[in-house]
């Protein structure tokens, strides 16, 4: 579904910052994300915690969230809330499987939530170092050097009118994602200790698998 | 004499010159199979809205390139794509047409409030499910709807446009490809617009070359890709190779046959010219007949039309053994004088018979009657006028040995035979041929029509399994005073197939009724106090929870069918909207899915302005119901050709004639039955052929008594030649691929060669 290319967008953007693919479209000799994306390319799973603050014009407070990410190449990705709740939600394959913080869980066939679905499939995409579809969506640019950069996203037409800019940053990894959207809204997103190819707890994996 | 046969030889020439111009150039030649479909409907609406459907589907094919890995498959998908883009194709889609959000937002957002998805509009609590919503958004990492938290908080509006049935398959957009993926293999899809007609011809070959192109470019760069197709325009292909292999096997075989037996009992070249010359004429003027009647001719009446070659030849042959049973004593008007008759009988017989498929409400038989009546009247003419003049010297040599076997069997059957004997094997022949009558089996199902390549039907199935796209052959009509008593009307018809679980593609999944907007809007403002406490609840600003309950007590606009129309959401369904300025409005409604034929019907009981249409269904009824007045045909034809036998021969004379036919249609009947053939309309048709072609033999036979035994050996011999070259032409057809066709033909060859067997039996009753 179209409106969701926004969230699509979104979520595509943080994943190529974090698989640091992004030079794909920016393939200049002084690139500042090519270390990262030759470091990522073969790297089979990246863990990642994350923290989220989503300042919010309607919300008199911004909503605070942390948590972790875990993109698995080949399988799918899992955004697990630790705090203040607990959440998972696992992309993987055609379906979307979605553990709420009432333990219920939901699952849903990817045509019956095409939306998150998309997002399962150009997450893992992304992961795998396809970016093409970037610049479907964004006008790209990059600054700085390797060791300080800064990406800013500017949508083209008919994502949707209400994201206005994304912008990421960081050094030898992606170290934050500000996501600006019309009326104030801005969603943050800070990472932190990211490990590669670390093995996949088997909690991780019931959570990517199960079905 | 003379002037007459060269104003019939000018027009002979002028028409076979004309078919043979025509078929050559550009031939106007129909393979649509919704062509030889009859109008089924009642309801004209419903006739053009199944036409339409036809039409949209036929010009599209749909391929699937399928590789170990996506990147392969989607990079041999855009060579394949890039190697078919250009005539006959107009448009190469590789993703499905889907709006942009700014549309969808620009159409939606100003009606917003009054628009509920399906699942809210019926929840018992709407409240706590509004609430549930709420929390799952503000949770969710991903968090971002169409519209800012402010003015959506509870994502109503995004949980509306994702419930529009935009993408229902198992297809996915990777990479900006439309893609699948199973155990092995991942597939990419190419839909494909013809800029024409499936059916034009020129399509079809400029779409064989184009994609023999296509295909060598995949396969060179990816030996192992494969390429599944299918599409209405793959169909027709298949039917016009299939239909021109057999045109070239009946023609050809029964030409040859004509040319070999022509030769083998009459020696000389005159009568293979001549023959040769009738059977053309009247081929060709049968095409004529039909053209000009149809427009254009089909493939199957092509196809039959190769088969007319062997009786066509027939009155040709009468003449030829007429003059051959004269020997010396040839004289060609005394010889015309003497067969006319029995020809004239012939071809009035053989008339009545085809006639009576012209009543079919048909166009593939009324087709096949107009070429066959046609054909046979110009064969009928070139031989009364043409022969007489062009073929006056007697046969120089009669072989004695040529007509030795025929001679030998009608002295056996005059010994043998006598009415006693006659009487009791034609009981015997019926009470034998009984059984099997009541094992007989019908089965009136479309498909009888249709040549299905295995091969093309298996890339169908394992394309439908791939995307799980499960077209579906019934439809709905809907119908209504104006535009909203019909989205009602839809809206009720969703509802009564949700109960059945059915899902349905219908402009009302985009344009609620007014009412059901208005509904909607009722519902939510009814519990805003409560969802403004909600807001407050989870940290909203006062401010804004009161903004968003004073907007959602105004009553929206309602959002109207002309509005979607003139938006580019409704483009990839447009179709869905029957356009007419001039009546009430009306639309379709498609099951989406399989669905059960009677599950449809009965779910729609009660409803009113819904019609069910089933073009397959109704077809296959409309066959099953011509079947059976088919057989009342039968009798009627009977009827009708024993008061023309009762005005030359007498009764007795009549009964003798009709005797050896009719006893070919029981025991043809009964064979059918034996062998566990199911039978249907065309079994039916072909067997009131064997009453009017049948009864020829018959015929020829009584007019050759009371004469030498080598006038009457020499009239057995044209006889056999006839019956030879009829059951081989129509033996032929009964090849055909075409079941419908093939059914034809088997039964008229059975049912002829019963009748050939019988015919002397009318020699022996005549000389009583």
């Amino acid at each position: 579904m179209t409106p969701y290319r926004i969230v699509i967008a979104i979520s595509l953007c943080a994943c190529a910052l974090l698989a640091g693919a992004a030079q794909a479209q920016v393939a200049t000799p002084a690139d500042p994300l090519s270390d990262l994306s030759t470091r990522l390319e073969s790297t089979h799973t990246i863990h990642v915690g994350f923290r989220q603050t989503k300042h919010l014009a309607a919300l008199r407070q911004p909503l605070q969230s942390e948590g972790r990410i875990v993109f698995v190449r080949g399988e799918g990705v899992l955004w697990i809330v630790s705090k203040p709740y607990q959440a998972s939600y696992a992309l993987a394959g055609d379906a979307v499987t979605e553990t709420g913080p009432d333990g219920r869980r939901r699952m849903r066939e990817a045509h019956e939530a095409p939306a998150l679905a998309n997002i399962g499939r150009v997450f893992e995409s992304i992961f795998s170092g396809k970016l093409d579809q970037l610049d479907t969506y964004f006008d790209v640019r990059v600054h700085g050097t390797p060791a300080n950069w800064q990406l800013d996203l500017t949508p083209r037409e008919a994502i949707s009118p209400f994201l206005e800019s994304i912008r990421a940053s960081g050094g030898t990894f992606v170290e934050r994602i500000n996501i600006n959207e019309s009326r104030g809204d801005l969603t943050e997103i800070e990472f932190s200790a990211p490990t590669l190819d670390a093995p996949l707890s088997d909690e991780d994996t019931h959570l990517l698998r199960q079905r | 004499m003379r002037l007459r046969t060269w104003i019939w030889l000018a027009c002979a020439a002028i028409v076979v010159t004309w078919t043979g111009l025509r078929f050559t150039t550009q031939p106007p030649i129909e393979t649509d199979l919704l062509a030889l479909l009859p109008a089924t409907e009642r309801n004209s609406l419903a006739e053009e809205a199944a036409a339409q459907l036809g039409r949209l589907a036929g010009e599209r094919a749909i391929f699937l390139i399928g590789l170990p890995t996506p990147e392969a498959a989607r990079a041999a998908a855009a060579d394949f794509a890039a190697a078919i883009d250009g005539p006959p194709f107009h448009r190469i889609v590789t993703i499905v047409p889907q709006p942009d959000s700014t549309a969808l937002i620009a159409l939606y957002e100003p009606h917003r409030t009054g628009l509920l998805p399906e699942p809210l509009s019926a929840t018992p609590d709407l409240a706590a499910d509004l609430s549930d919503l709420l929390e799952a958004r503000l949770a969710s990492p991903f968090g971002g709807g169409a519209l800012p938290l402010a003015d959506d908080p509870f994502g109503l509006f995004d949980a509306w446009l994702s419930t529009l049935p935009f993408l229902q398959s198992r297809l996915h957009i990777d990479d900006g490809w439309l893609s699948v993926r199973d155990a092995s293999t991942s597939w990419v899809l190419i839909s494909a617009e013809l800029g024409a007609s499936a059916f034009d011809p020129l399509v079809q070959i400029t779409l064989t070359r184009v994609l023999e192109i296509a295909e060598d470019t995949v396969s060179s760069g990816w030996p192992e890709a494969r390429i599944l197709r299918a599409g209405a325009v793959f169909h027709a292909m298949n039917a016009r190779a299939n239909a021109e292999r057999e045109i070239r096997l009946i023609g050809g075989g029964s030409l040859f046959a004509i040319v070999i037996l022509l030769i083998l009992v009459y020696r000389s070249p005159g009568p293979l010219a001549l023959g040769l010359l009738s059977v053309g004429i009247g081929v060709s003027a049968g095409a004529l007949a039909t053209v000009s009647l149809f427009g254009s001719i089909h493939l199957m009446t092509l196809v039959f039309g190769a088969s007319l070659i062997g009786e066509a030849i027939d009155y040709s042959i009468q003449y030829f053994s007429a003059r051959l049973g004269a020997a010396a004593d040839w004289d060609p008007g005394a010889g015309l004088k003497a067969i006319t008759p029995a020809l004239s009988i012939a071809l009035a017989t053989s008339v009545v018979g085809y006639s009576a498929l012209a009543l079919t409400a048909f166009p593939a038989m009324q087709q096949i009657a107009v070429f066959a009546i046609s054909g046979l009247a110009a064969a009928w003419l070139t031989v009364v006028i043409v022969l007489p003049a062009l073929l006056r010297k007697p046969q120089s040599a009669v072989p004695g040995r040529l007509l030795d076997l025929p001679g030998r069997l009608l002295q056996a059957w005059r010994r043998h035979g006598s009415l006693r004997v006659i009487m009791v094997s034609a009981i015997l022949l019926v009470l034998a041929a009984a059984p099997g009558w009541w094992q007989l089996q019908t089965d009136d199902d479309i498909r009888q029509l249709i040549t299905s390549d295995p091969s093309l039907a298996a890339q169908e199935q394992q394309l439908r399994t791939l995307t799980g796209f499960e077209p579906s052959s019934q439809f709905f009509l809907v119908t209504g005073e104006d535009e909203e008593e019909l989205l009602q009307r839809e809206e009720a018809l969703t509802r009564a197939l949700a109960a059945q679980r059915i899902d349905l593609q219908a402009v009302s999944r985009f344009v609620p009724s007014c009412h059901g907007q208005r509904e909607s809007h009722a519902r939510v403002k009814a519990i805003s106090t409560s969802l403004h406490d909600t807001l407050l609840s989870v940290g909203f600003r006062e401010s804004s929870a009161d903004a968003w309950v004073s907007r959602q007590s105004m009553a929206p606009p309602c959002l109207t069918v002309t509005q979607w129309l003139a938006s580019p959401v409704s483009t990839p369904f447009r179709h869905l909207w029957l356009d007419g300025a001039d009546r009430h409005p009306a639309s379709l409604a498609l099951p989406t899915g399989y669905a059960d034929v009677a599950l449809l019907a009965t779910a729609i009981e009660g409803l009113s302005g819904v019609t069910l249409v089933d073009k397959p269904g109704a077809v296959s009824s409309l066959f099953g119901e011509y079947r059976r007045l088919a057989g009342y045909a039968i009798a009627g034809a009977t009827t009708l050709i024993l008061l023309l036998l009762v005005g030359r021969y007498g009764v007795r004379g009549a009964v003798t004639i009709l005797l050896p036919p009719v006893l070919a249609q029981a025991v043809t009947l009964g064979v059918l039955g034996y062998a566990g053939t199911v039978i249907n309309l065309f079994n039916v048709l072909a067997l009131l052929l064997v009453l009017g072609v049948g009864i020829n033999y018959a015929i020829f036979m009584y007019e050759s008594t009371a004469g030498s035994l080598l006038r009457e050996s020499a009239a057995l011999t044209g006889i056999m030649l006839s019956a030879t070259t009829t059951l081989l032409s129509f033996g032929l057809l009964s090849l055909s691929s075409m079941p419908a066709l093939a059914g034809f033909g088997s039964t008229l060859t059975l049912g002829i060669a019963v009748a050939v067997l019988l015919a002397p039996s009318a020699l022996v009753m005549a000389d009583r």
